[in-house]
């Protein structure tokens, strides 16, 4: 599969990425997910992040879908995302990279 | 709230529209989001709380909107041209270089948009008056006709009733020429009787000019006949504001000071000569025509082909016909001893001509700011290409070519240059709003001031000039190599190379020299001001003046005796006020611009054949104007009521009138005047001279008149419209109270001009107010980046010769030599931009004489004061990074690099 990606994903995306991996969320979701995962490291300002999203979705990755009902209803429209087939793969495969370099690591004892 | 969602609304504006359309109202509320978990306590750890945190948390979505708008457009526009567009890629590059050091873009930009943005108000105001066309169709045929005579009077006459119909019967040049003269008449027959500006004209000045009418016709040449019945044109905005722009009001008629007009038409928009509320016709007969009554303007149209020489020979040939074929005090002796002959000017130069030169200093001075600008941010500029020599190194060494790397910067300096323009064009628009608001009347008068599309091109094109400037200062040598290659030797030799630091040396002593040239433009304003400032205007204190203009129009009262029996009553009454000391009238009251001359013959230096009688200011007065105004008695007495009743024929004289034909002015009291030989008047008293043309201008000899008298050929003659003088220690307060006690005299009175005459005063003074502070602006900004100018290079050379200087004090030089070496450098520097600034001062300071007062082109005081505070300044500058070279630790230095 990695094959088939022709460039690694950059860090918004994988951050993005990751945080449908298992619920569909709305942009200030996956603001405060990626915010709360990466304890603050990795901030996504309204451009930054409604640009990768526009990218992501031009490239087919990720979809615009309909709230999940779990949502809260707090009187506002949200647009929700989810990971398309083809996002899961590209995650997938961003990921095992990035595994493939931490093993690599490990072998070389750089981390514990 | 409201504000915060106008403000995210403005954010919105930076992402293309696709995308604002695709994401706008999720971006927005996520925006709100985010600033809304601030208030909540921070939860999430962003800005923290209070006001800096969420100006914080404010800045970072506004960088956060900018570079990722930037970046769609960007994209957008690759996509639209191509891919691989190098223009996009450099631009690209650009940007990102820009933003990658903020600070020297900030610098730059701020600098070089302080320059552009003084340049584009200047030239706003330079394009408004000089270079729009005037409202009138082929405008270039348009001629204004005087008389020169300069055995009479330095300056030009204008023309008489009998000239207008010399020239328009006899001429074979123009199309049509029409008359004019500006006046003020009261108006009655509105809800409120009022003063409104008339422009007297004669059948020919419309269609002369070429403007049409809105409504109803224009002058016919049947109303200008003498005894036609009387008719007004309005102008657009008296129509508007006075009439409701009342379709109908064609055939309604107006009182004109008594007299019923019928209004026969109303001018199309846009009648911008002289602003006038309306128009009437002269209705001169030319049997009675005088020639030597000058008192009118003369607009004519050239006929197609005529060139002005043409025009001036046709008018040669007619004048002799003035003395011959007309009534007047010109004989043909006259004509020839006063050297009379005719004057064409375009109509531009009559409507332009005194504001050209003030301009002109204007564009100078604001053009000496932008070239200081422009050194400055040039230097910013070569300090930058020495600190990326590498990064250009490594360029070239990927196989850049030397074209690319001057083409990456020259879009960094374009973009800079374009970036700083906008921000020039911003302030030469609120520039603009505040000049309207707060500058001196004369700017009101200009008609639409604003910054018009050519301005812009204007600006731009500066802009990108100075861009191309900045790019190629790098590459600037002595000697002149080839661009490109300089550039890849800059990148080889490590020291700047001499030639650089020459061009770095020769921008510090220019922005020197031109601070120089500001800083003593602007102190010979100060002292022209404060010379007029103590300039004693021969009345005393001004601010305790009141002034009001009252008329009494000849339908109202017809009797000459009953109008000054009218100003007498207002007079006593407003006497009577308690806290008014003294009360007067005059016709004109000092710097009010109602001048009136006369010939005036003395009895005892009869004119002789040929020679022309003086001309001299001439006021008529009443009550006590001379006490009222603080003019002092010299000699003899003032005019009383006594004199106006008995109708006296007393006169009183102005000293410097006085001592022009006698040793002290008590000799003149005693002595007879008068406009005629034979009809005298009796000189009573002499008081003080007066500047009655405003502090700047010499004293005015004058004489003055009682208001009423009797003629020369029988019958009494009195001045309907006088100025009233009252003098109080409490003025504002006593305004209503006076209009109150005018009304009660008279209800149907017309008041104008009400006011103290300190206004009047400062209003003389605010010309050269205004051009002491835009030269003191001009001057603290040339001081401002000069100064920054010099600190910057010096530190820059210091920075740069920290190794040198470590060298040094290695081997044994100590640090006050260390000191010494970097004052004496910058020291020459600023020695050598203060002798050329001073030189080129000297040069201009002819060019500024007429604007000064009381204080010498090349006033040694200002050259010397300003010379030493300048060098002071930029010798501190120079010391700070003096002190740091002489700080320098010879080990660290060593280490460095």
């Amino acid at each position: 599969m990695s094959d088939d990606s022709p460039e690694s994903l950059k860090r918004n995306a994988f951050q993005i990425l990751l945080s449908l991996a298992d619920k569909d969320l709305h942009g200030y979701g996956i603001r405060g997910e990626v915010l709360e995962r990466t304890e603050g490291t990795v901030k996504l300002w309204p451009g930054m992040l409604y640009r990768t999203l526009g990218d992501l979705e031009d490239a087919g990755l990720i979809e615009a879908c309909e709230p999940p009902e779990s949502a809260p209803d707090d009187g506002r429209e949200r647009q929700y995302y989810r990971a398309t087939p083809a996002g899961r793969s590209a995650l997938e495969a961003e990921a095992r990279r990035m595994a493939a370099y931490v093993e690599t690591a490990r072998s070389k004892a750089v981390i514990g | 709230m409201r504000i915060r969602r106008a403000l995210l609304r403005i954010l919105l504006r930076c992402y293309p529209r696709d995308f604002r359309r695709r994401h706008g109202a999720e971006l927005e509320a996520m925006a709100r989001d985010v600033l809304d978990e601030r208030d909540d306590g921070g939860a999430r750890g962003d800005g923290g709380r209070g006001s800096p945190g969420r100006l914080r948390l404010w800045a970072r979505l506004v960088l956060d909107a900018v570079t990722q708008g930037m970046a769609l457009r960007l994209h957008a526009a690759r996509d639209a041209v191509g891919g691989t567009n190098p223009l996009l890629l450099d631009l690209r590059q650009a940007v990102r270089s820009l933003v990658r050091r903020p600070g020297f873009t900030v610098l730059s930009v701020s600098t070089l948009g302080v320059g552009i943005g003084a340049v584009a108000l200047a030239f706003t105001l330079f394009h408004s008056v000089l270079l729009r066309p005037l409202p009138f169709p082929e405008e270039d045929r348009l001629v204004g006709l005087w008389h020169a005579a300069p055995g009479l009077r330095p300056d030009d006459i204008n023309q008489s009733p009998a000239s207008y119909f010399l020239y328009r019967e006899g001429n074979r040049v123009f199309e049509d020429l029409g008359l004019w003269d500006q006046g003020q008449v009261t108006v009655t027959g509105l809800d409120r009787p009022e003063r409104a500006t008339r422009l007297l004209v004669t059948d020919g000045l419309l269609p002369t000019l070429g403007f049409p009418v809105r409504l109803g016709r224009t002058f016919l040449p049947e109303d200008d006949r003498p005894g036609a019945s009387a008719t007004a044109i309005l102008t657009h905005p008296y129509w508007q504001s006075r009439f409701g722009s009342d379709p109908g009001v064609v055939g309604r008629t107006i009182d004109l000071d008594g007299e019923p007009h019928e209004i026969v038409g109303v001018l199309e928009e846009g009648f911008l000569f002289r602003e006038p509320a309306l128009l009437t016709p002269a209705r001169f007969d030319p049997a009675t025509a005088m020639s030597g009554d000058f008192s009118y303007q003369i607009i004519a149209r050239l006929a197609a082909g005529v060139t002005m020489d043409e025009a001036h020979a046709d008018l040669e040939r007619l004048l002799p016909r003035l003395a011959t074929d007309f009534d007047g005090h010109l004989t043909p002796a006259t004509l020839r001893d006063a050297g009379f002959r005719p004057v064409v000017r375009t109509l531009r130069q009559d409507y332009v001509g005194e504001a050209e030169a003030p301009l002109w200093m204007l564009l100078g001075v604001v053009g000496g700011v932008l070239l200081i600008a422009c050194a400055n941010v040039g230097n910013l500029f070569l300090a930058r290409a020495e600190s990326r020599r590498k990064e250009i190194a490594t360029r070239t060494a990927m196989g850049a070519s030397g074209w690319s790397v001057v083409r990456t910067l020259l879009a960094e300096s374009l973009l800079l240059a374009l970036v700083a323009g906008g921000v020039g064009l911003l302030l030469a628009v609120s520039g603009v709003r505040a000049l309207v608001a707060h500058g001196p009347e004369l700017l009101r008068e200009i008609p639409s001031l604003e910054v018009s599309p050519s301005v812009v091109g204007m600006t731009l094109a500066v802009s990108a000039l100075s861009g191309a400037f900045f790019a190629l200062l790098p590459s600037m040598r002595l000697g002149g190599h080839d661009l490109v290659e300089t550039l890849k030797q800059g990148v080889r030799d490590a020291g700047g190379g001499p030639g650089r630091a020459r061009v770095r040396d020769g921008l510090l002593v220019t922005q020197v020299a031109l601070a120089i040239v500001l800083l003593i433009g602007s102190g010979l304003m100060v002292r022209s001001y404060r010379a007029m400032q103590d300039v004693d205007p021969g009345f005393a204190a001004p601010d305790e003046l009141v002034t009001v203009r009252l008329g009494f129009p000849e339908r109202a009262v017809p009797d000459p005796e009953r109008v000054a029996l009218s100003h007498r009553a207002v007079l006593e009454a407003l006497a009577a006020i308690p806290g008014v000391s003294s009360v007067g009238a005059s016709t004109s009251v000092t710097m009010d611009g109602r001048d009136s001359h006369n010939n005036i013959h003395l009895e005892a230096f009869p004119a002789t054949s040929g020679e022309l009688p003086a001309v001299y200011r001439v006021k008529f007065v009443a009550g006590a104007y001379a006490e009222t105004m603080g003019i002092p008695v010299v000699a003899g007495r003032t005019l009383t009521w006594a004199d106006l009743e008995d109708r006296r024929r007393a006169v009183v004289v102005s000293e410097d009138l006085a001592l022009r034909y006698w040793d002290r002015p008590g000799q003149a009291v005693g002595q007879r005047l008068g406009f005629e030989p034979g009809e005298w008047w009796e000189i009573v008293g002499v008081t003080g001279s007066i500047h009655d043309d405003g502090l700047h201008a010499e004293a005015v000899p004058i004489v003055y008149f009682p208001m009423i008298g009797a003629r020369a050929g029988g019958g009494l003659f009195a001045h309907r419209t006088l100025t009233h003088v009252i003098r109080t220690e409490r003025p504002s307060a006593l305004l209503p109270r006076i209009r109150e006690t005018i009304w009660s005299v008279d209800p149907t009175l017309p008041l104008t001009d009400l006011g103290t005459h300190g206004e009047v005063v400062r209003r003389s003074l605010s010309q050269t107010a205004f051009a002491m502070l835009l030269l003191l602006a001009a001057a603290g900004v040339a001081l401002l980046l000069g100064t920054v100018g010099v600190y910057g290079v010096v530190s820059y050379v210091v920075s740069r010769r920290t190794r040198e200087i470590g060298v040094r004090m290695a081997l044994g030089a100590d640090r006050g030599t260390v000191g010494r070496l970097v004052l004496r450098r910058g020291a020459v520097l600023v020695g050598a931009g203060v002798a050329i600034g001073l030189v080129v001062s000297a040069a201009l300071a002819r060019l500024a004489e007429a604007a000064l007062f009381g204080v010498r082109a090349l006033d040694p005081l200002t050259y010397g004061a300003v010379s030493v505070g300048l060098a002071a300044v930029a010798m501190a500058a120079v010391w700070l990074p003096a002190r740091r070279a002489a700080r320098v630790d010879p080990v660290e230095a060593l280490r460095w690099e």
